[in-house]
């Protein structure tokens, strides 16, 4: 089993007000799956913004480990490493659809 | 409200002349598609345009390049001691108002939503907006 | 009418006329505006304006041993470093902001709008600092950390430009902007903007021919927005048999900032091509050579725009001195290497 990591994750200004203004969070984790989870433990209601109901990332977010996005890699499951910085980005979207 | 972002900006952005022209620029270069990019603050005030690259497929949404806006939000803008201030994007063919995609896709709340409208290519024109809860708001451009 | 020789050397007088009728052709509303008064006496008080020009020329003669040169031929070095903002595009900034200014192009809140990558960028954001009027730029993404940092040092705006397009796309993008709202902001325009070449004209080709008692045989000068070289060289061409040498990269894609490879690139409107005696084009590795060996030589600590024309004005010296001529080559010290401590032009090793 894969051992815990100490990981920053980067918080963007949307979500800053579930962290306190927080723009940086240490936690621990041996995946993204773990870190949102410890996230969520510190700043409940955060992880609703991030994970759908089954805890699949969300479509309009995306999860950038060190600037990869997880979704070209294993998703949640994707592994950390220590001092792996876990960015969180809401999507800027829309359009004059509808 | 942690909602808000600097003081002023709710009501009244001053979106400069040169400003509303790269925005105008970019939706006409990009038409028929539609064009995206942020503006970035320090203080308050705009300082930086960033266009930025539409990966959304078709003519009618648009979507940010997800990697582009991370290395802003996350890298570029605080090494600068700068934040994403507003948000813009073309409307090719229809009225710069937000529509239902926009409203239901309107994940940062702090942002003014500038949209800029080609519906009459000889006259287009960006109007300002916040959105939040599903709510619209107008934000008085300068004339 | 084709930029010449001819309207470079235009006085003063004639500039502000041409350059009023010119507004008024394209914006009848902005002639009628006429000077600001105050702005215009703002650089007469200002201590950064009056600081740019009247740069040294020294003689390198460590770097004429080093190249093995003969004692009849002679390098000075124009160092156009110790301009305010580090450049010689201080002097092309100042020149068409106080043009614009006289024509009423130019006043109280209204905007200084241009197309750069570099000094005239940081040139034009330290005067409106000093002068009090905004300024945006069109910067290609690909600029490096250092440029923007300094922009914002100096509180201008920038509007970013493809940054696979590099300065031509900032071009290209700042003339849709001027097609949307030209009216609405100043387009300085450097690369078209006849104040540019006569900057040099009244400023940098008096003081070269001053500071080599009238004894420049050749000028040595890169060529970007070509201003260098067509000021500076028509009024050197109206002294005396000076040879006019413009420097460009020897190829399209070339690492050599703020220089241009005319055959591939957009040609600024102020060039004419009748001026100089000969264009000789430089690699990237050659300029940044030279620009090493200049410091380590001399301790002149120059951008690798100064290295490549130091490394044409070798070539030139060597040729001249095979054929035993004498000669004294005046280089154009375009700005520092600090600027540039991020590229591969200072890498160690």
């Amino acid at each position: 089993m894969a051992s815990e990591s100490t990981v920053q994750v980067l918080i963007p200004t949307p979500l800053r007000r579930f962290t306190d203004g927080e723009s940086r969070v240490e936690v621990s984790g041996a995946t993204v799956g773990d870190a949102l989870d410890a996230l969520e433990a510190r700043f409940p209601g955060i992880d609703e913004r991030v994970r759908d109901d089954s805890g699949q990332i969300r479509r309009f977010v995306n999860l950038f480990v060190n600037g990869q996005n997880v979704r070209d890699r294993d998703g949640i499951a994707t592994p950390l490493s220590p001092g792996d910085e876990l960015g969180i980005i809401p999507a800027m979207a829309g359009g004059s659809a509808a | 409200m942690s909602e808000s972002a600097a003081p002023g900006i709710d009501t009244a952005f001053p979106l400069s002349p040169e400003m509303r022209a790269a925005i105008i620029a970019h939706a006409r270069r990009e038409a028929p598609r539609e064009c995206c990019g942020i503006i970035a603050g320090r203080d308050g005030a705009p300082v930086r345009v960033y266009p930025t690259t539409n990966i959304a497929e078709g003519n009618r949404f648009y979507e940010i390049d997800p990697k582009e806006l991370a290395d802003l939000e996350f890298r570029e803008l605080p090494n600068e001691n700068a934040e994403i201030v507003a948000i813009y994007h073309s409307h090719p063919a229809s009225p710069a108002y937000p529509s239902r995609t926009d409203v239901e896709l309107a994940f940062w709340p702090e942002a003014v939503y500038l949209i800029c409208s080609l519906e009459d290519p000889d006259k287009p024109y960006i109007r300002g907006f916040t959105i939040r809860d599903g709510q619209i708001a107008e934000v008085t451009l300068p004339a | 009418m084709p930029w010449g020789v001819s309207y470079f050397l235009m006085k003063n007088s004639e500039y502000a006329m041409h350059d009023r009728a010119k507004a008024t052709r394209t914006t009848p509303e902005q002639a009628i505006c006429g000077p600001d008064a105050a702005l215009l006496a703002s650089i007469a008080e200002s201590a950064v304006a009056r600081s740019i020009g009247n740069t040294p020329l020294h003689r390198l003669r460590r770097y004429e041993r080093y190249l093995g040169l003969p004692e009849t031929i002679e390098l000075h070095l124009k160092a156009e470093w110790v301009n305010p903002g580090g450049s010689i595009k201080d002097r092309t900034a100042l020149s068409i902001v106080r043009a614009a200014i006289k024509s009423g192009q130019l006043g109280p809140g209204r905007t200084l709008l241009d197309a750069t990558s570099g000094n005239t960028g940081i040139a034009y954001a330290m005067l409106g600092a000093a002068l009090s009027f905004p300024v945006t730029l069109v910067v290609p993404g690909s600029a490096s950390e250092e440029r923007k940092r300094t922009l914002a040092a100096y509180g201008a705006r920038v509007i970013y430009s493809d940054p696979y397009e590099g300065s031509d796309g900032a071009i290209r993008l700042v003339r849709e902007m001027t097609s949307v709202a030209g009216d609405d902001f100043f387009y300085a325009d450097q690369y078209n903007n006849p104040a540019n070449p006569a900057a040099h004209v009244a400023t940098t080709g008096p003081e070269i021919w001053r500071q080599s008692d009238g004894r420049v045989t050749h000028l040595v000068a890169a060529l970007g927005t070509t201003g260098t070289l067509m000021g500076t060289g028509a009024y050197l061409r109206q002294q005396g048999a000076v040879q006019l040498i413009g420097v460009q990269p020897a190829e399209a894609f070339h690492g050599i900032e703020g220089l241009k490879h005319l055959p591939t690139a957009i040609v600024p409107g102020i060039y004419d091509p009748s001026l100089p005696d000969r264009i000789m084009g430089i690699e990237t590795e050659a300029a940044f050579e030279a620009a090493r060996a200049l410091a380590r030589v001399e301790g002149f600590f120059a951008g690798s725009s100064t290295g490549a024309n130091l490394a044409a004005a070798g070539e030139l010296a060597r040729e001249l001195a095979s054929a035993g001529q004498a000669a004294r080559l005046v280089v154009i010290g375009c700005d520092g290497g600090a600027r540039y401590l991020s590229t591969g032009l200072w890498e160690l090793g």
